[in-house]
């Protein structure tokens, strides 16, 4: 963490957000279905190219970054405009699938914005796609005990929960090819965003980090007949007693 | 839009959930002894009366069935007039999505996930949420752009008791969203008979369970347990257990009484999903697991061995 509360990617491990993988699997099994090609695109600093790279390793056709050092502290309304911009820049997109929410501010609600910037509908929390049909995309969904299915209309961005990743291993021409393609780089006047800026443009800002004080709880040590306690105390909880 | 905002927090009510109502009772509480009128914008079909009981000044009655980018559009098109100083939602799938639209069209900032919200003495709201795994807490705030829009993970307020306000006020009827659905739901299957928001009693796994075999054991333990299954991350990613069923940061926040943890290591974003359960126990082979620090009862024991007596217990009943 910077002092200004902004994120100091160098130090942090650079992994690929499980819930993008989870998008990039429905992404790829959509292009076996339907055709076409996978665009990965990227907001973030020099290094989240990598994470492109991965993503055209286990099949995607071509790679965006939006790289500028003026979105350095940008929320999530900022990268919202941001990506609803660049899509539209890299025209003729009919589909978008991004993680339902990312392990660094854990927001999932970038998806949803820039489905409504672009005037396009969205579904969140999917786990996979069904079906294409005439009235719509077909999906299920989880949420809150249930798994539903929902029929979404076109062109729709899908937010997808960290659960469906399929990737597996690249080949080796798979790696050759990730690594002599081209990115497809964009800074913020590419966008026409010049006046933009992650720090001042953000709506919210954090204004405290701190670590969590969690309560450290006095552990009582079980030994003897330890599955007769474990049933007393589900059975007093279940009588709505008091422990201890 | 930038600017102050009118003197009223606005609560979104759309499932008449526990923990929406609970998100209403803290929002009176907030705004207690000051001039911010707590409202609650409630969906069609909800009793206005209980949010009058909650603590509600002011109720606006969404008319129409939404989806959730039609209830966001709602919101904005009221907010547009009404110029709330901030709206609160609860962040479950709905009122996620309900929120981010309403964001997006209002061109304001949104807090998403939060587990607290106060009030600063300059009268800006902190909205406090996990972040980075759940190791550390930010605290957010949204200075200039009005509303301030929160998403509250549920369970972070409850209130079970009525705050004693007032039976009833004003009622305004908001007209339904002009735009057609995006979604449409063609099948709802329940998943979890016990929903793990609300359930008294869990039973989750962690990696160190090993196998989706042992699950099954964890589920038929916690059926003769009358406990609802969790698991934690690591055990969903390596497909021991369903993504409904995980527990944590990127999972679901539960508050039972009592919490039974088989091969859980206790790691900081899983906690995050389970620290305010009443009791907590923990069973790890592992002497040194995190988990042990937070867990009022710990037993150093191979995680079968004790599931497996404790369904002969209660097998024998």
């Amino acid at each position: 963490m910077n002092a200004d509360y902004t994120i100091n990617r160098r130090q942090v491990q650079k992994i690929t957000n499980p819930a993008d993988l989870s998008a990039l699997t429905l992404a790829l099994e959509w292009k076996k279905r339907v055709g076409g090609e996978v665009i990965c695109l990227t907001m973030g600093p020099v290094s989240a190219a990598d994470c492109l790279r991965e993503a055209v390793m286990s099949g995607a056709d071509a790679m965006c970054h939006v790289c500028d050092p003026g979105l350095a502290g940008a929320d999530t309304f900022v990268t919202a405009k941001v990506l609803a911009t660049a899509i539209g820049k890299i025209g003729n997109v009919d589909q978008v699938f991004c993680g339902n929410q990312t392990v660094d501010g854990e927001t999932g609600q970038v998806g949803a914005e820039v489905a409504t910037m672009m005037g396009w509908a969205c579904l969140n929390h999917v786990v996979q796609v069904l079906s294409d049909e005439a009235s719509g995309i077909c999906c299920e969904c989880i949420s809150d005990g249930r798994t539903e299915v929902y029929s979404v209309r076109r062109p729709a961005v899908l937010c997808v929960c960290a659960c469906s990743s399929n990737v597996t291993l690249p080949s080796l021409t798979a790696v050759r090819r990730a690594n002599t393609m081209p990115v497809r780089t964009f800074a913020l006047a590419d966008l026409g965003l010049k006046e933009l800026s992650g720090k001042r443009s953000s709506p919210t800002k954090v204004c405290a980090i701190y670590y969590m004080d969690r309560n450290h709880r006095h552990t009582v040590w079980l030994h003897e007949n330890a599955a007769e306690t474990i049933a007393g105390i589900f059975r007093r909880k279940a009588a709505g007693q008091h422990d201890r | 839009m930038i600017g102050e905002g009118s003197m009223e927090y606005w609560v979104l009510i759309e499932n008449g959930s526990e923990a929406e109502w609970g998100l209403m009772h803290h929002c009176a509480a907030l705004t207690a002894g000051t001039e911010i009128i707590p409202a609650a914008l409630i969906r069609e079909g909800l009793d206005a009366a209980k949010a009058f009981t909650r603590g509600a000044q002011k109720v606006f009655v969404l008319q129409g069935a939404a989806d959730p980018r039609q209830a966001g559009g709602q919101v904005a098109r009221l907010a547009g007039e009404g110029c709330p100083a901030a709206i609160l939602c609860t962040a479950d799938r709905h009122g996620r999505m309900i929120a981010a639209v309403a964001a997006a069209l209002l061109e304001t900032g949104l807090a998403a996930d939060c587990t607290e919200i106060r009030r600063r003495e300059d009268s800006l709201l902190v909205m406090t949420r996990p972040t980075f795994g759940g190791s550390l807490l930010a605290d957010i705030i949204c200075p200039e752009h009005r509303p301030q829009i929160a998403t509250v993970r549920p369970g972070s307020y409850l209130a079970d008791t009525p705050s004693g306000g007032k039976t009833c006020g004003p009622v305004i009827q908001v007209e339904p969203s002009r735009e057609p659905p995006d979604t449409v739901l063609l099948q709802s299957v329940v998943t979890q008979a016990q929903p793990l928001p609300t359930a008294k009693k869990i039973v989750a796994g962690g990696k160190g369970v090993g196998s989706r075999e042992g699950f099954q054991l964890l589920e038929r333990l916690a059926a003769a347990m009358g406990a609802a299954v969790g698991a934690s991350r690591a055990a969903v990613n390596a497909g021991y257990a369903p993504y409904h069923q995980q527990i944590g940061l990127t999972g679901q926040t539960v508050r039972p009484e009592v919490y039974l943890a088989f091969g859980i290591s206790g790691a900081a974003q899983h906690l995050v999903g389970m620290e305010k359960s009443g009791t907590v126990i923990a069973v790890n082979s592992d002497p040194r697991a995190p988990i042990f620090e937070y867990a009022d009862y710990g037993l150093v024991q191979d995680w079968r061995e004790t599931a497996e007596a404790l369904l002969q217990l209660y097998s024998q009943q």
